[in-house]
């Protein structure tokens, strides 16, 4: 495939481990954190880790917008989904993220709510158009790299004069959640890997205050494992170098200064909220996004009463510190035992960016060392 | 699913209503090209939405594909000079790393332990100093 397979050509991986190799300082450890849960899912997926030398260590950052979301905004989605006659639209990756009790999505369908799967906003959107007689609920969750998506679509059902059609807004904004990360005291990181589809839309400026404020490096990075690679190899040549800026390996898709039509209207269907609840990470100002008064006939917040409870994270569960990189997926106590993707307790578990279920699916029979089964191990 | 997929545009379907057709490896689907816009053939661009054109895209251009829609035009000169550096790593390094590898102190293609499919050792690697690998892995034969 274009685009995807010549990033994952061997001879340059080998090539650029080996530079790597040559710019580590033996006397020195290496934090970097990749903020985006496509790196996490990329990292496992091909083994990066095991590549690097053993002064660098991957931290796997918040970015993985199924993961963020808490569980009295999955209970909020539930009772949504549960009102007569509604049908409910989702990403499928919602579907059994947990909620309180271990209730989910998927579990409401059981019970006769009508919940649908979708792939992209509009085909909410189509479902409404095409039962006018039903209310129909989309189920809004993504950084700025879904924003866009909902907002266009938003905008055409107003075009359109949709009635039955409204948006179960859980949009958030990368660069809030970053800043937290930058002030936790538990953590020493070195430089980022910065996240390469939310770049598309808000560019690389807005990551200016990481170097200039908090003095690590960012390196805006591509999904596919040389991607990776030459990001991090770019982030030691920084420290290597003395050097501290936000530099772009992605400048085959992501521009300086982003996607102005996608920041424009983003603008102009959505607004900050005060503050939203992150998942093991609290409460965080101005981190998520609502739908602005002119589309307020489409928030489904102010459609249908939510109960908008907060609800404590399960005790057994580590996820806040998993998505701060405090500890490592494996460390958390129920991983991989009362907790696997079939039986999530936390959210790391249940998308495929999550930090626990791509360890799980990927990595875990590495870190077990059980040497006969490495042969068998999933390499897609 | 914040995961993006690069597709190429293979139909405009709708103008006014910015749809296309995008492959993606063979399959083919709908999306929507509204956060970029659409150039039509006589250069001008239309858009449901303020657009300045800079990134409208048309038919034969690659996108980056996320829930539906034309997140990015790929730039696919920088798609080249990006794998044209990715070629030149190494190069002025190589030499000292062989040596390096050859006093025994380190071994610089202790990587190929792995068991990674796309990292397996390919030829030019055989041909080098012979990787050491540990006991209990096996290097996957016979792939490049
Ligand atoms: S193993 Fe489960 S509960 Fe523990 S941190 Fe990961 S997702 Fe959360």
């Amino acid at each position: 495939m274009r685009f995807v397979d010549e990033f994952r050509d061997p001879a340059a991986a080998r090539r650029l481990v080996r530079t790597i190799d040559s710019l580590v300082d033996e006397d020195r450890r290496y934090q970097f954190m990749e903020v985006c849960g496509g790196h996490t899912h990329t990292i496992y997926r091909h083994g990066i880790e095991q590549l690097l030398p053993d002064q660098i260590e991957l931290v796997h950052g918040p970015g993985c917008p199924v993961c963020v979301i808490p569980m009295g905004r999955v209970d909020d989605a539930i009772h949504v989904a549960e009102h007569e006659g509604l049908i409910f639209t989702s990403f499928g990756d919602m579907m059994r993220v947990p909620g309180s009790e271990g209730d989910n999505l998927l579990a409401a369908k059981a019970r006769g709510a009508d919940v649908r799967m979708v792939y992209s906003p509009l085909d909410a959107l189509q479902v409404a158009l095409d039962e006018p007689d039903r209310e129909v609920v989309f189920f809004a969750v993504g950084f700025e790299t879904t924003a866009p998506s909902t907002a266009v679509t938003l905008l055409k059902a107003q075009a359109l004069g949709v009635r039955n059609f409204s948006v179960f807004c859980n949009h958030v904004t990368i660069v809030p959640p970053l800043r937290a990360i930058l002030e936790s005291p538990d953590l020493r990181l070195d430089g980022f890997i910065g996240p390469g589809h939310v770049s598309t839309v808000i560019g690389n400026r807005p990551y200016r205050f990481v170097p200039r404020d908090y003095g690590k490096p960012l390196v805006t990075a591509g999904f596919e494992p040389l991607d990776v690679l030459q990001s991090i190899e770019m982030l030691l040549r920084q420290l290597r170098e003395g050097r501290c800026e936000v530099e772009n390996q992605y400048t085959r898709i992501v521009r300086d200064e982003g996607n102005p039509q996608a920041l424009a209207i983003l603008a102009r269907v959505f607004s900050l909220r005060p503050h939203f609840e992150w998942r093991g990470m609290g409460f965080i100002s101005q981190s998520a996004l609502q739908i602005g008064e002119d589309f307020a006939t489409f928030d489904a917040e102010r459609r249908y009463e939510v109960p908008g409870v907060r609800v404590a994270d399960p005790k057994s569960c580590q996820c806040g510190e998993v998505l701060k990189g405090v500890i490592k997926p494996w460390e958390c106590k129920v991983f991989g035992t009362a907790c696997t993707p079939e039986t999530p307790i936390g959210t790391c578990m249940v998308s495929s960016e999550g930090a626990c279920a791509a360890y799980y699916n990927f990595g875990r029979l590495r870190h077990a060392a059980v040497p006969d089964d490495v042969t068998a191990l999933p390499v897609a | 699913m914040c995961l993006g997929i690069p597709g190429r545009i293979v139909e405009i379907v709708d103008p006014g209503q910015q749809r296309a057709i995008a492959d993606v490896d063979g399959v083919r689907r709908e999306i929507s090209v509204s956060l970029l816009g659409l150039r039509q053939p006589d250069g001008s661009v239309t858009s449901t939405i303020e657009v300045d054109g800079s990134d409208a895209v048309t038919v034969d251009d690659w996108v980056l594909i996320h829930v539906g829609f034309a997140m990015s035009r790929i730039d696919e000169d920088e798609a080249a000079a990006t794998l044209a550096a990715l070629r030149a790593y190494g190069d002025p390094y190589q030499q000292e790393m062989e040596e390096y590898a050859a006093d025994g102190t380190m071994d610089p293609l202790r990587m190929f332990a792995d068991e990674v499919e796309w990292l397996a050792p390919d030829g030019a690697a055989a041909s080098g100093p012979e990787p050491t690998m540990p006991d209990t892995h096996e290097a996957p034969a016979g792939r490049s």
